[in-house]
């Protein structure tokens, strides 16, 4: 769990922290690498909503340099095959994401982050 | 007939089924032991094919579910609220309530990508190591479509964008079994707040093992359900679906409860009232009949905008009108 498609769609919200805070940091993790079923339309469909940097940087960062520093014209196969792995088949188990603003600590246990923030972090 | 075949009542090759019809009397006046009404008719045919669905009501029996809580949802509500939703594969779906996952493991028999989301992680995960959703996921073969589940507040959510998910399906708390909750403080009685804050440090000093709990304060139901909305216009994409449950008190609503939840560019296709006889609950369906981009709402706003409206919903206070047992209060 801690996709990085999720890693691609989370924002730190604490108060005033509303510019650089996008991608979350890693820190400090486990992962493990789980088969998925593979769906070219859901993914032809997602890559609009992809902020391509941050997810070819956490892929780096997890040890994975498959992707291309650009989103390609052409979708083919292989590509999207590629972007399947890295989306959805890397889960990131134990350890943290760091807002590079603030530096609000996100803890992920058993595969679930805790995005909660505290009393003095709401508006 | 002529059914000239092995006679085998276990393992039948035909299967013939014989229905009698009779005036239906219940809601009549009658005597004590008098029966069912009047025959009407008889039918009698050949099996040719069980629905698709109907074995799924067994197949997600909430009894035989690995991991389970007080307030999962049974069965077939779950397959019905998925089929609300239009879940199918490619689909990405997100319940912003999900507690134990009942409706996550449904949508995503039909295909979807499920997120998941709870004030309360707890629930989510069970006493295990591996967390319960994931655990009953597995169960129905449908684990690698639970995207990932998340603890956090909807009203304090990360998400980065809107537009994002084609439905929002969601059992939110009503405030009877679980009770709704949000980030915040309670307002206190008696204590000015700065008798308060002098003693409590924004930085509370703790063991390094022991997490950080937030405070929560209670989440009203009319302003969860228009919240609700509000998000939905947000994070879905345009004709995206709005799948819910809404208590109501059954002698007090009026379609209007429904029609003042809604915003600009959502639209209700279905309202179906599950009767529980002083109360019930409503499976509502709204759709995002707009391509236009919304803000995230504040989640401030509907809570003053209702406080100075003049239409009061049934499920107002539904947690306190559930307590008093309906009771009409003497307004004399």
């Amino acid at each position: 769990m801690v996709r990085l498609i999720t890693h691609n769609l989370l924002a730190c919200h604490a108060k005033g922290c509303t510019s650089n805070n996008f991608p979350l940091q890693f820190k400090d993790i486990q992962i493990e690498l789980r088969e998925a079923e593979f769906n070219p339309d859901f993914l032809r469909g997602f890559i609009p909503r992809i902020e391509w940097g941050a997810l070819t940087d956490a892929a780096r960062q997890l040890g994975d340099t498959s992707l291309p520093s650009e989103p390609p014209d052409m979708l083919d196969d292989d590509f999207l095959q590629k972007l399947h792995h890295v989306l959805l088949e890397i889960h990131v188990e134990e350890g943290a994401m760091v807002c590079p603003n603030c530096g609000h600590v996100y803890p992920i246990s058993n595969g679930i982050p805790n995005m909660l923030l505290a009393e003095h972090e709401i508006g | 007939m002529g059914l000239l075949g092995k006679i085998d009542m276990k393992n039948p090759e035909i299967t013939m089924i014989c229905f009698e019809e009779y005036i239906d009397k219940r809601g009549t006046t009658r005597d004590k032991h008098e029966g069912d009404g009047d025959f009407k008719e008889v039918f009698f045919g050949r099996l040719i094919e069980e629905g698709s669905a109907r074995m799924l009501l067994k197949t997600f029996d909430v009894k035989k579910r690995v991991y389970y809580g007080n307030t999962s949802m049974e069965a077939e509500i779950s397959l019905l609220m998925a089929n609300q939703t239009l879940a199918a594969p490619g689909k990405l779906i997100y319940d912003p309530f999900v507690g134990t996952g009942s409706m996550a493991y449904t949508t995503a028999h039909f295909g979807a990508m499920v997120f998941g989301s709870d004030i309360d992680g707890r629930q989510m995960r069970g006493k295990d190591r591996q967390p319960g959703i994931i655990r009953a996921a597995s169960q129905y073969g449908v684990a690698p479509r639970i995207i990932d589940l998340c603890t956090f507040d909807i009203t304090r959510n990360p998400w980065r964008c809107g537009d994002l998910f084609d439905a929002i399906i969601t059992d939110p708390p009503y405030g009877v079994r679980a009770g709704a909750k949000r980030l915040g403080r309670k307002p206190r009685l008696g204590k000015t707040p700065q008798n308060v804050t002098v003693r409590e440090s924004p930085h509370p000093v703790r063991d390094n093992d022991q997490p950080y709990i937030p405070p929560t304060k209670p989440y009203e139901l009319s302003s969860l359900a228009s919240d609700l909305v509000l998000l939905a216009r947000y994070m879905l994409k345009p004709r995206g679906r709005l799948v819910f449950f809404l208590p109501t008190v059954t002698d007090e609503y009026e379609e209007l409860d429904i029609q003042a939840m809604l915003c600009e560019g959502m639209e209700v296709v279905a309202n179906s009232l599950q009767n529980f006889g002083s109360w019930g609950r409503r499976l509502i369906t709204i759709r995002k009949s707009t391509s236009q981009h919304y803000p995230l709402p504040t989640f401030e706003s509907a809570a003053s905008k209702s406080e100075s409206d003049t239409h009061v919903p049934a499920h107002r206070d539904f947690r306190e009108k559930y307590f008093q047992g309906f009771k009409k209060l003497d307004t004399d």
